[in-house]
């Protein structure tokens, strides 16, 4: 269900990044291995439709990402790529669930409360429901992230470097319940990291 | 914070906008049709504002017979002679003719108007405030000066001669609400010490019987005691008057001889026997209103009166106009401020959300990313700007209301000029049309800003 061909990208002045072709089908994951500075952030934004490529095509559910533009493409985005960012990000004056509910209304218009509860339960976040998301460790915060990115059920889910500020045991928390909501809604799954632990649970891999 | 200056500023507007509207009204509505005031030499702002506005002390006071010819010239309609002198408890007891209750259209609520001195109506304010005191029927004394409770001091107070409320006005809205009216001539009756001459006339039998049919039942008990007091202080008066007889060559002896056993019953025909003993040279009025039949009195009637070095014509058109003037230069300052502080406000919404935007770069690319669009997030900003205005508009809205109704009683002390607090004006409307355009065209920079936002670099940073 996605499909990168020949896609090239620089930064003004910058030098032109080259990303190798790959395809996946809808439900797999893989990783996208590389060091810092070498492309991952740039290509999960490609990806997203955050930036256009220079060259090549990206195609996301059939779709052609790099052809989209404005408002078509915020809402082709927010209802089939759900992003995880390294830092995790919220709206400071809402709560937790809010935060969830938000993306759900931006997602895909409508609110369903109980579901974004019953998928913050799934990652064991019932109890901090209402809290402040200033108030949450780091772990429970990535924990929010994975909630706010796969309420809407994305065929997509693109996760950049999620578990990086995380400690073992909390990385190991974060990655298991990533795949098995993953696998729950049956998205595809990138994960774009440096982090050599996550190695041992996925399979498939891309270097850069 | 940039409500809090919004709503100030929008507060100092609309208190001049309310000021500045009742201001006008008051001082338009009070003139009525009077063309000229005649009063002691002075200023004539001053003798417009204590005998047309009740206002201010009168300049002093001016012999009736000075200002007489004005009343028979053919190109006078009318003239009302005005007394100032007395008050009750802050309220002036005003003495002039029944055509000053005409002139300003007022209606009776109940009673009637005088038809001999020292019988008083009262204005609806006034009664308003002591309604048991100035019931129909009721006596009230006055005492010298304005703006203070007489009742408690002595010296002044004139307890021999009392007033008797005979009739209560209609509210009306103008200065006459405010006013206790009564004969201009009771104020010679008061002065001349003859006070309880006239009160022992009005307590004959017959008085006091139709004073009953008033519905004032009370009286009955009241009346007995009174006249009980008047034959005391009629008594001892008598005493005195004989020993300071030498002293005040105004009065005549015989007059007061007579007063001794006097009879209880005699018809009422003491009034006008007091007023003739009164000598010319004391039958003083404060003001004359005149009223022109054709404009070409103006060129005859304000110079015969400017001849005479003791008195002055006063033009109310005039000194009406001099003194918004003298006003309306504070209130365009204010006005000035207020539109400042405006500007100040406006300002601080724009730094608010444009400095929010700072922090905020990172949330806003964040529900870009999750789908909201451009447009979305440039309407949040533009509707974060018109909520501020919004908030501030009605914080202003009800500190200044409340601001004015606490001047307002301020001035219904010292005054008795009642501004109405809660009076709302269609220009309020109209400013809270400026206030969003201002909030709308202060967040518009910052708006864009945020439609302009690059997710992807914002991200990155």
């Amino acid at each position: 269900m996605i499909e990168i061909q020949n896609i090239s990208f620089s930064y003004k002045e910058q030098e032109v990044m080259c990303f190798p072709d790959f395809a996946f089908h809808q439900g797999e994951h893989a990783l996208v291995i590389g060091s810092s500075g070498c492309g991952k952030t740039t290509l999960l934004h490609l990806i997203a439709g955050l930036i256009s490529p220079a060259t090549g095509s990206i195609k996301v559910a059939n779709t052609e990402v790099s052809g989209l533009s404005g408002s078509k493409m915020d809402d082709f985005r927010g209802s089939n790529i759900g992003v995880i960012f390294q830092k995790p990000h919220f709206v400071k004056s809402l709560r937790v669930i809010e935060n969830v509910v938000l993306a759900q209304n931006l997602g895909s218009g409508t609110i369903d409360k109980p579901q974004a509860e019953v998928l913050l339960s799934k990652l064991g976040l019932a109890h901090k429901i209402n809290e402040r998301v200033t108030d949450l460790s780091e772990g429970e915060k990535q924990r929010v992230s994975i909630a706010r990115a796969l309420v809407n059920k994305p065929k997509l889910i693109l996760a950049d470097e999620p578990t990086s500020a995380l400690d073992d045991e909390n990385c190991k928390i974060v990655i298991e319940l990533l795949k098995q909501v993953s696998e729950d809604s049956n998205s595809t799954l990138l994960i774009v990291t440096h982090d050599s632990r996550l190695k041992e649970h996925f399979g498939k891999k891309i270097e850069l | 914070m940039a409500v809090l200056l919004m709503a100030s500023g929008l507060s100092i507007v609309i208190v001049l906008i309310l000021t500045q509207g009742q201001i006008d009204e008051k001082f338009k509505n009070n003139l009525a049709e009077i063309d000229l005031v005649v009063g002691a030499k002075g200023s004539p702002l001053q003798l417009v504002l204590s005998s047309v506005y009740h206002i201010d002390n009168p300049t002093g006071n001016i012999h009736l017979d000075s200002c007489a010819f004005v009343k028979d010239h053919p190109f006078v309609a009318g003239t009302i002679p005005i007394s100032i002198g007395d008050n009750f408890n802050t309220y002036r007891i005003v003495g002039t003719t029944v055509d000053y209750i005409t002139m300003y259209k007022a209606k009776l609520s109940s009673g009637k108007l005088w038809d001999k001195p020292m019988q008083v109506v009262v204005g609806a304010n006034v009664f308003e405030k002591y309604p048991n005191k100035l019931k129909l029927g009721k006596r009230i004394t006055g005492g010298h000066g304005i703006g203070n409770d007489l009742l408690d001091e002595h010296d002044h107070a004139h307890d021999a001669s009392p007033y008797e409320v005979v009739g209560i006005l209609e509210r009306t809205g103008r200065v006459l609400d405010n006013l206790i009216l009564c004969d201009y001539r009771s104020s010679w009756i008061v002065h001349s010490g003859h006070g309880d001459q006239a009160s022992f006339e009005l307590k004959s039998k017959e008085d006091v019987e139709s004073i009953k049919k008033k519905d004032s039942v009370e009286m009955e008990g009241d009346s007995n005691l009174m006249v009980q007091k008047e034959i005391e202080i009629l008594d001892n008066e008598s005493e005195e008057i004989e020993d300071s007889a030498q002293k005040t060559n105004d009065h005549g002896h015989h007059h007061h001889h007579e007063h001794h056993g006097h009879n209880h019953s005699d018809k009422p025909l003491n009034v006008d026997s007091i007023l003739e003993t009164i000598p010319e040279n004391r039958k003083e009025i404060t003001a004359l209103l005149v009223k022109y039949k054709n404009q070409r009195a103006q060129l005859f009637i304000p110079n015969a009166i400017n001849r005479n070095s003791s008195l002055i014509a006063a033009d109310p058109d005039i000194e009406r106009d001099r003194m918004l003037k003298l006003v309306d230069s504070g209130i365009q300052t204010a006005n000035l401020m207020g539109y400042f502080v405006l500007l100040i406000s406006a300002i601080s919404v724009f730094i608010a959300l444009f400095s929010s935007l700072k922090d905020r770069g990172y949330e806003i690319a964040l529900i870009r990313v999750q789908g909201a669009s451009r447009f979305k997030v440039f309407g949040m900003i533009l509707g974060e700007g018109l909520l501020l205005s919004l908030l501030g508009y009605i914080f202003a809205l009800i500190v200044s209301h409340l601001g004015m109704w606490v001047v307002s009683g301020i001035l219904e002390n010292n005054y008795h000029y009642d501004f109405n607090a809660w009076d709302f004006s269609l220009l309020e409307g109209y400013l809270l049309l400026v206030a969003l355009i201002i909030g709308a065209i202060s967040a518009l920079i910052p708006a864009i800003k945020a439609y302009r936002t690059d997710i992807s670099s914002t991200l990155s940073k």
